[in-house]
């Protein structure tokens, strides 16, 4: 086999390929949570009495603590990238570390809310309210699981160099952290507030 | 990363990042899908036509059931799965996975896809579908059997059919679709960002056109299904009542129509997910063997883009007994009726690009101008599906059989033959046998004719899909001996593809060592020796001609010239 001709075609995926790529799987995450709030809002009109979930102001506050949490986790993480791109390794793995903490507290409080929620009677299977409650958190929560995961591969990796920082694999988890926050956004909104 | 090229026989075949060795893996699965799917249409064919008869031993009967006599429930899971590999696992991995993992790097001029890795791990998330797939049939109950498209309450455990043959399906599926989004983001990526220089979009042939939009459809729309089936395992197995409504539920609040919403929004785009590589192959093929310039080549592609947009808010035309308003049923007829003006324009150009050419009757010509044939037909009857008055009457009617076989079926199928009888000598450097080829065309068009235009008439005169025993009915006594012509045919149909088999295994091993451009055609692919080594061009291409510059009057001793070629001053 050639080498020369090897080397030259090597796969350089560049940063703006490789961002362009991410914004693609956005996209799909986009049309697939598009199809489940569709599906919420048909059920939810045909259904009528629709209540909020849970009863009492509990449920309510943890939902705004955990938007609070994520919000931070996002300020947070805009501050890592920044470091990252002053190459200050340890800042970058201090900030994106919080990050990743505010990750998993944002996450045990979701198990939380559902272990009261459950405690108080709604379950998956008790109505079609808890159905799309359970179905969109999870689904949710799911994504925020693997945006964790991401995350500790974007530090591991842009931080394994002596003294310079890689800033492409956070920028690239960053959009994915980003583009979760704004998701719960939306399922805060419609499900605790509206 | 790629700098490290010591190849073992496991980088090299088995988890290759190579493009071309990723197609050809599609590829095979493709074709075992293909036959499998293909067997199992021979066996419906075989309950249809002679349903108190036992299989005979040459269709395996004594193997698969008892005594050779299928039951009722078998034969659901039959057309269950006949459908569900033929789109997912046979034309998908044929068409997209190997095609377009071939074709769009060589064709663009980039040395690989994008990703590698990420098309290394889409091919063996496919693999693992497959596998999935695969496993329901050796479980209590079998495989799944609510059709192809799974409507509840046949899907659901709730009032369903048993057993859970259906959550593998739907995992199955599952996993499908995350293989196809993978490979979605990658042909996407690599087209916008990977072309040669002087690779304008409208420089690029017109089968990377549709192998492109085709994954822009993908990236959409496959998500949308996946919403359907992540609800519908949820049903199966943790026990919410999403789909479920009615006596059977024990939860208020559920709706199966929305299944049937969510999944014709991903389904009918589908259709067009399949059959846009296809035309896209046909109007590049067509320029090549009528060695003129594809007649419109830029309208096309455009008419294509509107197609892509408009099957996206058609889906209602496939729900129009399912009680939706008039005024909804009447703008979804409209739309879907608008498709038809882009689809007529193409088709024009198809023509145009052939009339007065210089035609070679090659067996991949032979196939691709088949398609202008079975999708001329399945796009006309396609009219009257649309329409509602009369769709009200073939609705689940064999007519609705015959149309999307010729559609999705036979016009994917040939263009996707097609490709295989024009790329076999770049992809495995050897020439295939011209008149078993031409043997395999002729058989295989006459016979599928056959079969798929008597559906249309059977269907005409009211019988129903998915009938068990339609000699039951007296109402169908008069078209009952078609059904045992039309399963006539299909069996030559079925068993006529073993000449391809044998072809193509044949060509692979003794066929003649084919030139690097047998076919004396403009794109970048045939510039380059076969085998094509890893990395694919010595130097990177620039592109200076349209894809489909035939008989240029500028060259003067040949009737080709090469994309990366400069125009010779006139």
């Amino acid at each position: 086999m050639n080498t020369q001709i090897l080397k030259q075609n090597k796969i350089k995926t560049d940063e703006f390929t490789a961002m362009l790529g991410m914004l693609v799987v956005l996209g799909s995450i986009t049309m697939l949570f598009v199809a489940l709030f569709v599906s919420y809002s048909i059920l939810r009109i045909q259904f009528g009495m629709w209540s909020k979930p849970g009863t009492g102001s509990l449920p309510f506050t943890m939902g705004v603590i955990n938007t609070i949490i994520l919000l931070v986790s996002s300020w947070t993480y805009y501050k890592g990238q920044q470091f990252a791109k002053s190459n200050s390794s340890y800042q970058v793995k201090r900030w994106l570390g919080l990050t990743l903490g505010l990750g998993i507290v944002f996450l045990l409080t979701q198990l939380n809310l559902w272990r009261i929620l459950i405690e108080s009677g709604m379950t998956i299977q008790s109505d079609i309210i808890g159905s799309v409650f359970y179905m969109l958190t999870g689904m949710h929560g799911l994504h925020i699981v693997v945006a964790i995961t991401a995350l500790g591969w974007a530090i591991i990796r842009s931080t394994r160099g002596v003294d310079i920082v890689e800033v492409r694999p956070i920028k690239l988890v960053g959009l994915l952290w980003h583009f979760l926050d704004f998701l719960w956004i939306c399922l805060f909104i419609s499900i605790f507030i509206i | 990363m790629s700098e490290n090229h010591e190849q073992t026989f496991w980088t090299k075949y088995i988890f290759s990042t190579d493009h071309k060795v990723i197609a050809k893996q599609f590829l095979w699965l493709g074709f075992f899908f293909l036959a499998f799917g293909g067997f199992q249409a021979l066996l419906i064919r075989w309950q249809l036509a002679y349903p108190e008869q036992p299989i005979p031993w040459w269709l395996l009967g004594s193997l698969f059931y008892e005594g050779g006599f299928m039951s009722p429930d078998n034969y659901n899971a039959l057309f269950t799965m006949h459908g569900t590999i033929m789109i997912f696992w046979a034309i998908t991995p044929m068409i997209i996975g190997a095609f377009g993992n071939f074709l769009i790097p060589l064709q663009i001029g980039a040395p690989d896809m994008a990703f590698p890795k990420l098309n290394m791990i889409s091919f063996w998330t496919m693999f693992l579908a497959s596998v999935v797939l695969l496993a329901s049939y050796f479980i209590p109950d079998g495989p799944a059997s609510g059709g192809w498209t799974s409507y509840p309450p046949l899907s659901t455990p709730v009032g369903g059919i048993s057993g859970e043959g259906q959550t593998l399906w739907a995992l199955a599926l599952t996993l499908g679709g995350v293989s196809t989004l993978m490979g979605a983001i990658n042909y996407i990526i690599t087209v916008v960002r990977m072309r040669a220089p002087g690779m304008t979009y409208f420089k690029m042939p017109l089968s990377v056109w549709g192998l492109w939009l085709t994954s822009i459809l993908n990236a959409i729309f496959v998500p949308i299904i996946a919403a359907g089936l992540i609800l519908l395992l949820l049903d199966r197995t943790i026990g919410t009542q999403f789909f479920v409504a009615g006596g059977l539920a024990t939860v208020e609040g559920g709706d199966p129509l929305l299944f049937q919403h969510v999944f014709w929004i991903f389904g009918h785009p589908e259709v067009y997910i399949l059959i846009l590589p296809s035309w896209g192959i046909v109007s590049e093929l067509l320029a090549v063997f009528s060695r003129k310039p594809a007649f419109g080549a830029k309208v096309t592609a455009i008419c294509m883009c509107t197609i892509v947009v408009l099957s996206s808010i058609v889906w209602g035309h496939h729900m129009y007994t399912t009680g939706m308003s008039p005024l909804l049923g009447k703008t979804f007829m409209f739309l879907t009726l608008l498709i038809s003006i882009p689809s007529a324009i193409f088709f024009l150009n198809w023509l145009g690009t052939m009339w007065r050419g210089n035609l070679h009757f090659d067996t991949p010509m032979l196939f691709a101008m088949s398609v202008l044939w079975v999708f001329g037909l399945g796009g006309l009857t396609g009219l009257y599906n649309a329409t509602v008055t009369a769709d009200i009457y073939f609705h689940s009617t064999m007519f609705v059989v015959g149309h999307f076989h010729y559609t999705m079926a036979a016009s994917v199928l040939f263009g996707g033959m097609a490709a295989i009888y024009f790329w076999f000598p770049k992809m495995f450097g050897k020439k295939m046998n011209p008149l078993l080829g031409k043997i395999h065309f002729w058989v295989s068009f006459i016979s599928l004719n056959y079969v798929f235009f008597n559906m249309m008439v059977q269907g005409y005169a009211g019988q129903h899909r998915r009938l068990f025993n339609p000699s039951e009915y007296e109402f169908l006594a008069p078209i009952n001996d078609l059904n045992i012509s039309i399963t006539t045919f299909a069996m030559i149909l079925g068993f006529s593809q073993l000449i391809f088999l044998f072809n193509f295994i044949n060509s692979m091993i003794n066929g003649k060592k084919a030139e690097a451009n047998p076919w004396k055609a403009n794109t970048l692919e045939w510039t380059i020796e076969t085998p094509i080594p890893h990395g694919n061009f010595a130097t990177t291409p620039t592109v200076y001609n349209g894809p489909h510059e035939y008989s240029n009057p500028a060259v003067k001793d040949r009737d080709w010239i090469s994309q990366s070629e400069p125009m010779p001053n006139s």
